[in-house]
């Protein structure tokens, strides 16, 4: 945390100035020569791909099946997440036998079993799906242990004081501390997701953002990986925003300075 | 003014231990945290236990609600074995212990919401104890934004909320300043005298313990037994801060801390070890 505060218009301006001025000596460098536009590109070439895409219909349809895969490999790999570290945390016999393997698991690169995952469910939606959701299962799993594990003994002891059923204690006290926990974590977990799709379909796919930019390097297009890799940035920057907000929303309860941060 | 030797009926006693010893297991070695103590209190009397750091004060209070099992000896709550945790009892302990993520009226509502109370009743206790405890306005808060002191109040409603008859209180306003402190304790007393609980109150600041109490009770150091009991005949209402300059309780404080003073001293030399 900083010492001194930042105006952040400010920071805004300067960080779109950035953003012009290499634009700008990126399409002077194409123009001139100094970068060979068939490594490097143009921004005016891209622009016009992305346009091309839009008026053909295929970057909707990109788009669209990549946010859905990221989507349900979120939702099936935090539920997952939940579930499992919750059970973890609260069996002893489960914990100590089970807990070990996670760790394991969590410590494999799970990116090797793309080939395993399309051989299995095949090029479709599927193998997305599952890279996604096992991507993000591990960190989910683990802030739910954490949050369960980690909870104030006084906050469970006043509980049963006040009456709470072990029931009433799970309700109120555990699931609220994990949700923090998992919460914090949130657009983490958001960006391993949409990491599971788009390296799902570089892999193997007929379509998707990952799949246009492999396509795009088999055709030796770099406009088309770099047009690719923009539309990718840009869907990175709506998700991530609107996941802050939401963010900013569940945790009205904690003191500001310890809520995440950053733009 | 000793009152050791009264003996009341078992329908008065709001608590009775009966030879309670608690030992804890830790790392190779045994600590007696308490020794053989037999301490019976009556019906809505306030009484306070005070000792020297470490006495096993705290371990009482957790055998008196149920939380920790006693290694040996007997606890009875208004008559009845204490085998796990009582209903019918507050327990305020040294840290709020609020739940974080709840407001100021989801905290006060969570023992009606344990008692499965319905709706309407909820809200309506609910909204008059926030209002008695002088909260009208901070219902949507939640606990960091409110003062040490605000949040102790939020702690106190929670409690009050249910009318448990006993209620036992861990050192509920060492974290709080001076002046929030002495207005927090006549806040109780005045709370106090409008209910029918018993208190049974923890502190290390004897000057506190005769302030607030009917009877103070004085543990040796650890492990913790009962060594003297003390009845505090100070006119009711009364005003912790004026109290205190009386010549009765100057009178009152010397004679109980006669008794204090060796078992803190005995405790210095337990530190550490």
């Amino acid at each position: 945390m900083g010492n001194r505060v930042i105006d952040h218009r400010v920071a805004a301006v300067l960080q779109a100035g950035i953003v012009v001025a290499f634009l700008i000596l990126w399409e002077l460098g194409g123009r001139s020569g100094f970068l060979d536009p068939f490594f490097y590109s143009m921004p005016s070439r891209i622009i016009a791909t992305i346009a091309y895409w839009a008026r053909q219909g295929v970057l909707a349809v990109d788009l669209l099946t990549t946010v859905y895969e990221m989507l349900l490999g979120f939702a099936l790999g935090t539920g997952g997440g939940i579930v499992l570290g919750y059970f973890l945390a609260t069996v002893p016999i489960l914990d100590a036998v089970f807990t070990p393997f996670m760790v394991l698991f969590n410590a494999t690169p799970r990116l090797v079993l793309v080939p395993l995952f399309i051989l299995w469910f095949g090029i479709g939606l599927a193998s997305k799906v599952v890279l996604s959701a096992v991507i993000v299962i591990f960190p989910v799993l683990f802030a739910t242990y954490s949050g369960i594990k980690e909870v104030d003994p006084d906050l469970i002891a006043k509980a049963r004081v006040l009456g709470a059923r072990p029931v009433d204690i799970t309700w109120h006290v555990l699931i609220p501390s994990a949700l923090s926990w998992v919460f914090s974590g949130l657009r983490v977990s958001v960006g391993f997701a949409l990491i599971g799709a788009v390296v799902g379909e570089y892999l193997g796919a007929n379509r998707g953002l990952g799949y246009r930019i492999a396509f795009s390097q088999a055709m030796f297009d770099a406009t088309g990986v770099f047009a690719g890799l923009i539309v990718l940035l840009a869907v990175v920057w709506v998700i991530d925003s609107l996941v802050k907000n939401l963010e900013q929303r569940l945790s009205v309860w904690k003191p500001a300075s310890s809520r995440v941060q950053g733009s | 003014m000793i009152g050791t030797g009264e003996r009341l009926t078992s329908d008065r006693l709001a608590i009775a231990l009966h030879q309670v010893s608690h030992r804890f297991q830790g790392l190779g070695r045994t600590v007696i945290a308490l020794e053989d103590v037999t301490l019976e209190i009556a019906r809505e009397r306030f009484v306070s236990i005070v000792g020297p750091s470490g006495c096993g004060k705290s371990t009482l209070l957790a055998i008196i609600a149920g939380l920790l099992l006693p290694t040996s000896g007997q606890v009875f709550i208004n008559g009845s074995p204490v085998t796990d945790v009582c209903q019918d009892l507050g327990f305020i302990f040294q840290k709020d212990a609020l739940m974080p993520w709840k407001t100021v009226y989801e905290n006060i509502a969570l023992p009606l919401l344990f008692r499965r109370f319905p709706r309407e009743e909820i809200h309506d206790r609910v909204m008059s104890w926030i209002k008695r405890v002088g909260l009208t306005g901070f219902e949507d808060h939640y606990p960091y934004q409110l003062s040490g002191g605000m949040r102790k109040r939020v702690a106190l409603a929670q409690t009050l909320v249910y009318e448990p008859s006993i209620i036992l209180m861990d050192e509920p306003f060492t974290a709080l300043d001076v002046h929030t402190r002495d207005r927090m304790e006549n806040e109780l007393l005045h709370l106090w005298s409008g209910l029918k609980s018993t208190i049974v109150f923890v502190t290390h600041d004897l000057e506190e313990a005769i302030a607030l109490s009917d009877e103070v009770v004085v543990f040796t150091a650890r492990p913790g037994r009962v060594k003297a009991r003390h009845s505090i005949d100070l006119p009711r209402p009364r005003n912790v801060a004026e109290i205190r300059a009386s010549p009765e309780f100057l009178k009152v404080y010397r004679m109980v801390w006669e008794d204090l003073r060796d078992e803190v001293v005995a405790s210095y030399g337990q530190q550490g070890d």
